[in-house]
């Protein structure tokens, strides 16, 4: 098997044409992470959203078990552990339990005696870990107790922007993520209120009265981590649940309408003569003067014969990077409702080869706008209850990230 | 590390482990599993270790979790080759079935259930059964999993213990979630291979996943794991409502799900939802609509292999319905960083879903794909410019744009734009002068390929007229006859030549008397040239009726979720039960490996092995078929492979069978009607062999009362409605082996010589070892319309037969149809 991929996909072209192939009976589904491949291998009409799923979860699972990294090194230096947790996320071929914080309970890397019997001649029904493993709330495990009890709630949205050369909103579409981490005691009761279209309407009949004014943000698509009931959402319109300890994602959505645009950008890409481009960009940032993005980087794409770029730019670094033909412009601290423009004379090294009319790849757009979200979405309440009464501290952060921002020139 | 240096360690680690064996001194468990660690890195790199078996058992009495799962990876991995060895694990393995830990019991009864040793089956059976009623859902978990895993190495020593029965039980009363999902995969494996073989077994599935049973899952539905939820799903989505009050009752239990934060699980309900809705069309629409967002989200998030498993599934839904999808083009859009499978479906979706309204756009957007750096996407995209401008009207915009294209000055692009124009101005001429303006301009020697140059050559003889130096260009590539390599181009140039000659004679004589010369020099060609001047071949407008018939859509509709989706093929097609049948239980069937470069985690054994070679032998045949398509080349080795693997009783060559044994393909109700008629066939086949008619002859010769027809007209729509329409007249199962016919690699050859029979290709597909065909025939002198004969070929060139299945119009001749079909397979040679 392990030489069939590697004959048939990996020492050929066709590595990264397909990732389903079918060699001789088998089929092959693979991923490659880091320098490390994945591969799922099926004799039979397998279902391959399940298994690419699979494989996207267990990689998941590794990486937590190994503190972040999931390479070649780390593979090499866990392998005991590796063997140890395949053994128990798949029999014969069917997935079984792929939580971290249920499998950490019993496999850990001190390989201390499993946690099920301390105690001899154990003939109790089962305690309250092999619940866990299979049992009913297979996400949190009973008996947590924090000093302070503390909820943090980021909302990570990315904005995927196509635009084409003219200006026009091509493509733009939010996602985002609601991710938490939780470090309560006991078994909590979550209910989280957002300012969303769904959410709020169901409110105003409630109380029959208006929503409040503001914004209503109509949400494409919603889904949830399991621990959310979905009969309550479905019925009441609000998200309920009693959380998983640590940190985990609560829900996902996608939005079409309404998009604040973060940043615009104005490019003007001239191509003088043979050996010379001249190119301008200009960016300014849409959101609110008292914000600021970080981490800004334009990539300008440039012929792959350019021999040197002269710069001018209004704020930030600009240099030409030869390995990837691009020049690529950052700005460390962007502030809001500002413009910056970056100017370049690039000199084109003249070629022999006939004329190749270039094909301009898409300028493409790298930041983070803290504090702002590309939908518009606000946390409104976040409750907490739990049957010990205690309080809580909340803490709620925004940030809108690039996904793939890319602008035609 | 040289061999010898591996041997003095292994001794090393032997005698280390032998010490250890008896100690109980503290630190002593650190130690082993520092040993133990050595051992398995080893078997791990592929270094066999199985020589330190014994120490290795009887190391193995600790307490220590780590060391006991290091020892019965150790033991699973060994006991394959060593089942003597083996033996000595038992003792110990069955005394942890019975520890107090019941994370040991079930690790020990996973460990034994994994040992895969036949003779060692009865050890098993005990401990099993105290499994499947542990106090603790590990254990039974572990239980119900270890019933398949049993079935699979003695499946009597499973029925024959009432182990189904058990599970039965479990399914539907156990608390524990897992228990009941592991219960329902074992089942749902054991009775699908019972099946194959017995009527009892297949009525015992469908009672088992009857309504109480459904709805006993359904109503726990959410308790599962993500991953039992979506084999819950499946199982569900095979239930057959008894009316649409039901059928709602299900959706509203499962609308949430579409919610879910796992993607596999909003596809299998996205199945249920479709299944159930099939028969109810405005229903089934809404469905459409309900699933449009979740299925959008999906592919938009994700690593790009998810959004290539879900995209896929999307593309089958878009092509069923584009007009629910027109609104949503822009999902479609390529991202620059998109791979290029991800790119090449989201172009055939922009394609399929190309209206009137959107139209521009799109074509705008597939515009900017065609200055793509990766050249088949370039191309792919061009040519669904021309394809959305062969399916509309209103083209004036799409026109301009392959224009343009030809401007872009890239080989490829030109290559492909020239075929798309040519293609275009047969359909609509009314846009000659626009194109031939631009066509002019093209420098003919940047154009390369055949097909675009004999496009070119073929607009330039076809507008010779309008285009001045036509007659120069002409004879530019007249003067390069020698060293045109391409048949088509030398035809089209000779047809070209010739119009240019009719339209231009004064300025064309002398170049028609260069090609007529050229042309009858020509060592390749004979009478052909000649036909194909005087009548050329009217290529028709690239016809997009799709190839595939919708029967077989449908079958991949039905295998929704699954790689039909992602091959586009019935799983009949390119899973191969025979294939796997020779070998005996090795790997397990439906077992997900991970395998790392690194480090392989795929355990080492002999049977494994055997079924890489054949991986090795089957692949590389493949990629020579693929290489050859044309010329088939024979390969020997992979006959005798196969002979050896899987020796078969010789069999007469043609069996004719009662039709109830073949079910592929065949539709229910033709099925329902053939039992007559199967038998007057056999009768009257049993009379032709009385007569000694087993003899080869020549197809459609004399020496049989039926002859065909050598041009029966029949178009795709005619053929589907008759295949629907008719029953089967006659089934045949057909062996070759040994003959040219089982080292087909591509169904080219075998049209070439079924049409050199009478006998016409309607459709084929496949790949070696399996091929799908449709033909056709027509009885000779039959009035239109009538006479036909309609065959449907499966053929499996690794088990070298063919199951045939045949319509007619006029049944009382289509044994006689069927004996010339069968000799004319026989005849097929690959010279």
């Amino acid at each position: 098997m392990v030489d069939a991929f590697r004959i048939h996909i990996m020492q050929t072209k066709d590595l990264g044409t397909c990732p389903v192939r079918q060699i001789g009976g088998c089929s092959f589904l693979y991923m490659r992470i880091s320098n490390v491949y994945i591969v799922t291998v099926v004799s039979t009409n397998a279902n391959a959203a399940c298994a690419f799923k699979f494989i996207v979860e267990a990689v998941a699972l590794f990486k937590a078990y190994f503190g972040g990294a999931f390479d070649e090194d780390a593979i090499r230096n866990n392998f005991v552990l590796i063997y140890e947790l395949l053994d128990e996320i798949m029999d014969f071929g069917y997935p079984q339990n792929l939580s971290p914080e249920i499998l950490k309970l019993y496999i850990t890397q001190e390989g201390v005696r499993s946690p099920f019997s301390t105690k001899p001649q154990d003939t109790r029904p089962p305690a309250n870990a092999t619940l866990q493993v299979t049992g009913a709330v297979g996400w949190r495990r009973e008996g947590l107790l924090y000093k302070k009890n503390e909820v943090f709630l980021d909302i990570v949205e990315s904005v995927n922007l196509l635009m084409s050369q003219k200006g026009t909103n091509l493509r733009c579409d939010v996602t985002g993520k609601v991710l938490m981490k939780c470090f309560l005691s006991g078994m909590p009761d979550l209910k989280l209120g957002l300012n969303d279209k769904i959410g709020l309407e169901k409110e105003a009949q409630v109380k029959a009265r208006p929503s409040k004014s503001g914004k209503t943000i109509e949400l494409d698509d919603v889904t949830f981590h399991q621990c959310v009931n979905l009969t309550r959402f479905n019925s009441e319109k609000t998200v309920s649940f009693v959380p998983p300890d640590g940190e985990f994602e609560l829900m996902k959505y996608r939005i079409t309408e309404g998009i604040n645009l973060p940043f615009r950008v104005f490019p003007s890409i001239k191509e003088l003569g043979r050996t010379r481009m001249e190119v301008n960009v200009k960016v300014k940032s849409l959101f609110g003067a008292k914000m600021f993005a970080l981490g800004v980087v334009v990539k300008v794409p440039v012929p792959k014969q350019t021999a040197k770029a002269d710069f001018q730019v209004t704020s930030g670094r600009a240099k030409y990077h030869p390995s990837v033909d691009c020049l690529i412009w950052k700005i460390r601290k962007f502030p809001g409702q500002a413009e910056l423009t970056m100017s370049a004379e690039v000199e084109l090294i003249s070629t022999m080869a006939e004329k190749k009319s270039w094909t301009r790849p898409p300028i493409q757009m790298e930041f983070q706008v803290p504090m702002f979200t590309a939908s518009g979405l606000r946390v409104r309440f976040l409750k907490v209850w739990e049957k010990s009464g205690y309080n809580t501290v909340e803490w709620v952060r925004y940030i809108t990230r690039a996904g793939s921002y890319e602008v035609r020139c | 590390m040289n061999a010898d240096n591996r041997k003095g360690e292994l001794a090393d680690l032997k005698t280390q482990l032998r010490q250890l064996a008896g100690s109980r001194a503290a630190g002593v468990e650190d130690v082993k599993r520092e040993l133990y660690k050595k051992v398995i890195s080893y078997m791990t790199i592929g270094i066999d270790v199985s020589g330190l078996f014994s120490e290795m058992v009887m190391c193995s009495a600790t307490s220590d979790l780590v060391l006991k799962k290091m020892c019965y990876l150790y033991v699973g991995s060994y006991a394959k080759v060593h089942p003597d060895l083996a033996l000595l694990t038992i003792n110990f393995l069955q005394k942890d079935c019975r520890d107090d830990d019941p994370m040991i019991r079930g690790l020990a009864l996973r460990s034994l259930c994994s040992l895969r040793v036949k003779n060692l089956v009865e050890y098993l059976v005990g401990p099993l059964r105290t499994g499947l009623k542990d106090n603790n859902g590990y254990v039974r978990t572990v239980a119900a999993m270890g019933v398949l895993k049993l079935y699979h190495i003695a499946p009597s020593a499973c029925t024959d213990n009432d182990f189904p029965a058990t599970l039965k039980g479990l399914l539907i009363h156990d608390p524990d979630a897992q228990v009941v999902a592991n219960c329902l995969s074992a089942l749902q494996e054991i009775y699908t291979l019972e099946a194959a073989s017995s009527e009892a077994a297949l009525k015992e599935r469908e009672l088992l996943f009857g309504r109480p049973v459904i709805y006993a899952l359904l109503n726990r539905i959410k308790e599962f794991t993500e991953w039992a939820q979506c084999l819950v799903l499946d199982v569900v989505s095979k239930y057959v409502p008894a009316d649409p009050n039901e059928s709602f009752d299900i959706m509203n239990v499962l609308e949430d799900r579409l919610q879910h934060a796992n993607s596999a699980v909003v596809l299998a309900t996205i199945k249920v939802f479709l299944q159930l809705t099939i028969s109810m069309a405005d229903v089934h629409q809404q469905v459409y609509e309900r699933i449009k967002a979740p299925l959008l989200t999906l592919i938009s998030s994700g690593s790009s292999e998810q959004s290539y498993a879900v995209l896929s599934h999307l593309h089958l839904l878009v092509m069923r319905a584009p007009m629910l999808f027109s609104s949503d083009y822009k999902h479609f859009y390529c991202r620059y960083s998109d791979p290029s499978y991800v790119k090449k479906l989201k172009i055939e979706m922009l394609t399929a879903v190309a209206n009137e309204s959107n139209m521009y756009e799109i074509v705008t957007e597939l515009s900017e794909y065609a200055a793509n750096v990766d050249v088949a996407i370039t191309r792919e995209a061009i040519r669904a410019v021309g394809r959305i401008a062969l399916q509309l009207y209103d083209v004036n915009a799409i026109v301009d744009r392959l224009l343009q294209f030809l401007e872009m000055e890239k080989d490829y692009v030109t290559a492909e734009t020239l075929v798309l124009v040519k293609d275009l101005l047969r359909k609509y001429p009314q846009w000659s002068h626009d194109c031939i303006a631009v066509v002019g301009n093209v420098s003919s020697n940047t154009v390369q390929e055949p097909k675009a140059k004999s496009a070119l050559i073929w607009m330039l003889g076809e507008y010779s007229h309008d285009m001045l130096d036509a007659p120069y260009v002409l004879e530019g590539f007249v003067e390069g006859w020698a060293e045109e390599d391409s048949a088509e181009v030398r035809l089209e140039l000779l047809s070209a030549v010739s119009k240019l000659f009719f339209k231009r004679p004064p300025e064309s004589q002398k170049i028609l008397g260069a090609a007529l010369a050229a042309g009858i020099a020509d060592a390749h060609q004979g009478v052909e040239v000649a036909e194909c001047v005087i009548n050329p071949p009217k290529q028709a407008v690239s016809v997009f009726a799709d190839t595939q018939s919708s029967e077989i859509k449908d079958r991949i509709f039905d295998e929704f979720n699954s790689l039909s989706v992602v091959y586009r093929e019935p799983s009949f097609m390119f899973l191969d039960k025979e294939h796997r049948g020779a070998y005996d239980y090795s790997e397990d069937p439906a077992a997900v490996s991970l395998v790392s470069a690194p480090a392989d985690l795929v355990l080492p054994s002999q049977s494994l092995e055997a079924n890489d070679n054949d991986l090795l032998l089957s692949a590389s045949e493949k990629e020579e078929s693929r290489g050859t398509a044309s010329n088939g080349s024979y390969v020997p080795d992979f006959l005798t492979y196969e002979s050896s693997s899987a020796p078969r009783s010789p069999s007469p060559p043609l069996q004719v069978v009662a039709n109830r044994n073949s079910s592929i393909g065949s539709a229910p109700v033709a099925r329902a009607t053939t039992a007559g008629r199967t038998s007057q066939a056999v009768s009257a086949l049993g009379i032709d062999d009385l007569l000694g008619l087993n003899l080869t002859f020549s197809p459609g010769g004399p020496s049989l009362s039926l002859k065909l027809n050598s041009k029966p007209a029949l178009d795709p729509a005619t053929f589907q409605r008759k295949w629907g329409q008719l029953p089967i007249a006659l089934t045949m199962d057909h062996s070759f082996f040994g003959q040219p016919l089982a080292a087909l690699s591509g169904p080219q050859p075998l049209l070439r010589h079924m049409q050199e029979n009478l006998i016409h290709c309607m459709a084929s597909g496949g790949q070696v070892p399996q091929f799908k065909f449709f033909f056709f025939a027509q009885k000779v002198e039959s009035p239109p319309g009538t006479g036909f004969f309609l065959v449907e070929c499966l053929l499996n060139t690794s088990t070298a037969s063919a199951n045939v299945k045949i319509k007619a119009d006029d049944t009382s001749v289509a044994s006689k149809f069927g004996d010339i079909f069968r000799s004319a397979l026989t005849s097929f040679s690959l010279a």
